[in-house]
């Protein structure tokens, strides 16, 4: 056979057709890239303007295929859809709503209309429950703090009530603001540097960590109440309980998981150190589970949870490995771990260098979910204070919330910057997404500084909000 | 519109204006072959959809005067950079060659034999070949690409047309 031989038996042949899910899944993420762009142009916008964004607009509303034909024909299904909910039988009016959600957030507008020209109590109620199951909730950018001129920021914590935001910065300051007005209202001289802070959660209490100690400060006054001499290692950084205190800190040049306890003044080791060496760890808001994820090393990956009072194993559980057909990842020389409980102790969620983003139930410990929540790493994970929506924040500069129990997406917005990492990152060649929350229902705060030395390093406070 | 008609820069740049159809019209062109060198770099069904997705994205989301490249260049740029990121953090797997279907009646070869013997061309002829046929780039569009000589390329579409030969007229 010669080679034009070849050629034209080649040209005989065409590639197989992509799977016909393929062009769906394309047009699908499309829209969603679309929708989060509109909603940052229009916040933007408001907040150069001073104007309330929900005042105006409401929510925005993702989801749906776009272009003219398509909506003209949800228009007439809906109103179709509708008709049997005024006319059918009940059967058919169940099934009429069940059609109505799977048709996505594109008909909400729709739906609205028809709510507004309903007269009939039933078929009101009944549009009311579908527009409740498909409305989503929507990030909004509340505040952004610049802080370049100031050294930026290391790490932040919120006050239990959310009034106060401390922020760490690496000059070795500790900032607190008043998140009412949003104006400094204390600066705390940290000589020993700043790596992370935490605020007990009867807010009587900031724990501050730096390069070599450990300081416990009262919130009142911020007089020093005790202070502990430990290697700062990366890690986690929180309280357990209003006297227990949990950090990663160098033990024997191993990366170590300390829990020490306020006592008569003095802060005592409550564990031994050599017990755990996790990547990271997570508590359970009221300080009766400790979560550590233990990346592997020799061997297998496992999330273990211990209760704290005897240390005992509740659980060990082993996330599948399922790194086949994942997407490229660039490569990170240095990446964070992530760990979250549930603020009512349901789910836990968490994530490693080398694996999706795992949640697990903690009645019976079943797995949920495994997926990949952002094109890039690292991945900062955290829920929203009423225990709904999970929080992700990505390097691929979004930040994302999924819904409790179906885990679909629900909102997303831009950090409208990239190179974004986990706190704490102590290489410090690029830093942060820190995703936390205040006790204020439903809001959840982003914190993050951009890549680069020169790269103004600002907080950015975000809220997410019911329509 | 007669979108069938329209240049690669008139269907980006309606489609950026919210015309749906002329996605279609991209997706149509382009999806098929694109699957198929996302497939032929790295073997894994799942993955190649995923890069082919994200080369979708990627390149819808641009402004249409950003483009520097031809959309077809672009979007075989972006598979091929995905891919390479990924290999260098999984290794191949297991060897599956995506099976090319017949355009009309076929002959004495049948697609699975062509599959398989464009599966053991080495990589960088098999590369070329595909994006000479089912791309349907020109040797300096590929040359840009692989960061070559369009000399070079055109010595590996030439040397992949006749191991092609070699291996459909081994017996099985």
């Amino acid at each position: 056979m010669k080679p034009d031989e070849v050629e034209a038996l080649l040209d005989r042949f065409a590639p197989a057709a992509p799977p016909p899910y393929l062009e769906e899944k394309i047009r699908r993420r499309l829209v969603r890239k679309r929708s989060q762009a509109a909603v940052f142009a229009v916040a933007a916008s408001l907040l150069v303007a001073g104007v309330t964004f929900w005042a105006i607009f409401g929510a925005p509303e993702p989801g749906g295929i776009s272009g003219p034909a398509q909506q003209t024909e949800d228009e007439k299904k809906v109103a179709e859809l509708v008709r049997t909910l005024e006319t059918g039988d009940l059967v058919e009016r169940d099934r009429a709503m069940e059609e109505l959600k799977k048709m996505g957030t594109g008909i909400l507008p729709n739906l609205r209309r028809e709510l507004g020209n309903a007269a009939d109590a039933e078929v009101k109620a009944r549009l009311q429950a579908v527009i409740g199951y498909l409305a989503h909730p929507a990030f909004e950018r509340v505040k952004e703090i610049d802080l370049t001129s100031t050294g930026g920021v290391e790490c932040a914590a919120w006050s239990p009530d959310g009034r106060q935001l401390a922020v760490g910065q690496p000059a070795g300051v500790v900032a607190i603001y008043d998140t009412a007005s949003w104006k400094e209202v204390r600066r705390l001289e940290m000589p020993g540097g700043v790596r992370n802070v935490a605020l007990s959660p009867d807010g009587k209490l900031l724990a501050v960590q730096g390069d070599h100690k450990v300081s416990l400060l009262r919130a009142e006054g911020y007089s020093e109440e005790a202070s502990m001499q430990v290697e700062a290692a990366s890690g986690s950084f929180l309280f357990i309980d209003n006297a227990r205190l949990a950090f990663s800190g160098l033990w024997r040049d191993c990366v170590s998981l300390f829990v020490v306890k306020l006592d008569a003044g003095t802060l005592t080791l409550a564990r031994d150190p050599n017990a755990t060496q996790p990547d990271c760890f997570a508590a359970t808001r009221d300080g009766s589970w400790l979560a550590c994820w233990h990346g592997g090393g020799l061997g297998e990956p496992e999330i273990e949870i211990r209760e704290t009072r005897s240390w005992e194993e509740v659980v060990s559980v082993e996330p599948p490995e399922q790194r086949h057909g994942r997407k490229p990842q660039p490569f990170l020389p240095e990446v964070d771990w992530a760990l979250a409980f549930s603020p009512d102790s349901k789910f836990v969620a968490g994530r490693s260098d080398e694996s999706p983003l795992y949640v697990y139930e903690t009645g019976g410990w079943k797995l949920m979910k495994a997926w990949e929540p952002h094109d890039r790493l690292p991945v900062a994970v955290g829920f929203s204070t009423d225990s709904r929506y999970l929080i992700t924040a990505g390097a691929d500069g979004l930040v994302r919330a999924w819904r409790c129990g179906d885990w679909v997406e629900v909102a997303s917005a831009n950090l409208d910057g990239q190179g974004v990492r986990l706190l704490p990152s102590p290489a410090r060649e690029t830093v942060a997404v820190a995703v936390r929350f205040s006790e204020q229902a439903a809001e959840a705060h982003i914190e993050r500084l951009p890549a680069g030395q020169e790269a103004p390093q600002k907080l950015l406070i975000f809220s997410l909000r019911e329509p | 519109m007669n979108r069938e008609s329209c240049d690669e820069g008139e269907l980006l740049r309606n489609y950026r204006q919210g015309d749906a159809d002329s996605f279609a019209e991209i997706y149509r062109r382009f999806s098929a072959p694109l699957l198929l060198y996302a497939h032929s770099l790295t073997r894994d069904g799942a993955l190649a959809e995923d890069l082919v997705q994200e080369a979708f994205a990627k390149l819808l989301g641009l402004d249409p005067p950003s483009l520097r490249d031809t959309l077809r260049a672009f979007l075989y740029a972006i598979v091929r950079n995905l891919a390479r990121d990924w290999s260098r953090r999984a290794r191949l797997r297991e060897k599956s060659f995506p099976v090319l279907t017949p355009r009309a009646e076929p002959a004495d070869v049948d697609a699975e034999m062509l599959s398989r013997a464009l599966d053991r061309l080495p990589d960088e002829q098999r590369e070329t070949v595909i994006l000479k046929v089912y791309g349907e780039m020109t040797f300096d569009e590929i040359a840009a690409l692989a960061g070559e000589p369009p000399g070079t390329v055109m010595s590996r579409y030439r040397y992949g047309l006749q191991k092609l030969a070699e291996l459909l007229e081994e017996k099985p």
